[in-house]
């Protein structure tokens, strides 16, 4: 029975004074509920221009099943306009998510280190740097259910 | 007997002077305001009762009529400031980045006009758009900008009461969505005034 107390305790101790983690980035980006939420009021816009665009690119398919050589030049421009329109909202949309996320997580994920007293933080992110850690190392829910918190309630 | 004694305590609302009482709203520790930063960025979000209202707006010259009076115009309603500053920055955030005057004149336009469409209270389970929004343009001369907004709270005639969360969604400067949760727990330890009445 002691033995056993004495095994958890150790283990207990052991996990309190972890010093290193690994936060699997992709992860927590996608979990991050900013970044749902901007996607979401992001979603009306692109899905507008998306509609515009297939409702051009039937009248394209119309026009050159008539053959109407006149009519399909003009919808080909507004084609073109409408899909580099997405293109580029698309684009935009993703670049401006993605510094407005991270702006937020990166000093979040620096206060939780600090908090729990740790060295480093590994951000692992599919791409090699990180290519193996067992769940004892594995902060990725931690940190989700940290950066939520403090998203939601605002400090 | 001391867990009653210790119950009575955590739940029963202090009674504060003017002063002491404007500390206590602005106090971060008290869950009223709430700073989140961003970057270089920082935005505060000010809970205000209606007795900071007041007290804010007489500075004790008020007659008691005249404080009910107000009372009477704010309650069922919930008031907040929503600043915002860039961190060691001695100009307006107005000015910040700001490549030509039409571009810092379609910035105080979208501050002026159009910002209210950005911004909702979550009151319980309804979600509220503002029934009052005030810029305070400041000419430039502070380094911080100031919104007022106000929101009518459904069937409410009293104080605000329920868990609330303001939701400000930054398009100029690109910082995403802003929130502040004020929690009815907090709401409830608010002190009460003790006006001081000439």
């Amino acid at each position: 029975m002691c033995l056993v107390t004495g095994i958890s305790v150790y283990f207990l101790n052991a996990r309190e004074n972890r010093k290193t983690g690994v936060v699997d980035a992709v992860k927590l980006f996608n979990q991050y509920n900013m970044k749902k939420e901007l996607e979401g009021q992001a979603k009306g816009k692109l899905q507008m221009i998306t509609k515009e665009l297939d409702s051009v690119t039937n009248k394209l398919r119309m026009a050159k099943a008539s053959k109407n050589e006149e009519e399909e030049k003009s919808l080909f421009g507004t084609y073109r306009y409408l899909k580099e329109s997405l293109d580029a909202e698309y684009k935009q949309t993703n670049d401006d998510i993605n510094a407005a996320v991270w702006k937020r997580l990166n000093p979040l994920i620096n206060e939780y280190g600090k908090k729990k007293k740790l060295h480093l933080i590994i951000g692992a992110n599919g791409m090699g740097s990180v290519l193996y850690n067992d769940d004892y190392y594995d902060l990725t829910s931690e940190v989700i259910s940290y950066v939520n918190k403090k998203y939601e309630e605002g400090n | 007997m001391f867990l009653c004694v210790l119950y009575t305590s955590s739940c029963s609302q202090k009674n504060l002077g003017t002063n002491a009482y404007l500390k206590y709203v602005q106090d971060i520790d008290n869950g009223l305001k709430k700073v989140i930063r961003t970057g270089e960025w920082e935005y505060t979000m000010q809970y205000k009762p209606y007795d900071y209202i007041i007290c804010q707006e007489c500075r004790n010259a008020c007659t008691e009529d005249i404080r009910k009076e107000r009372m009477k115009t704010l309650l069922g309603t919930a008031w907040f400031n929503i600043s915002f500053k860039r961190a060691n920055a001695d100009v307006s955030p107005l000015k910040y980045q700001v490549s030509s005057p039409e571009e810092y004149n379609n910035r105080l336009d979208y501050f002026l006009n159009h910002t209210a469409k950005d911004i909702q209270l979550i009151y319980g389970g309804d979600t509220l758009r503002p029934s009052s929004y005030l810029f305070e343009t400041n000419y430039n001369l502070t380094p911080q900008e100031t919104i007022v907004v106000g929101f009518l709270l459904p069937g409410e005639k009293g104080q605000t009461d329920n868990d609330m969360q303001l939701t400000y969604t930054d398009r100029v400067f690109k910082n995403g969505i802003i929130k502040a949760t004020y929690s009815s727990e907090t709401l409830h330890k608010i002190p009460k005034l003790i006006y001081e009445t000439k």
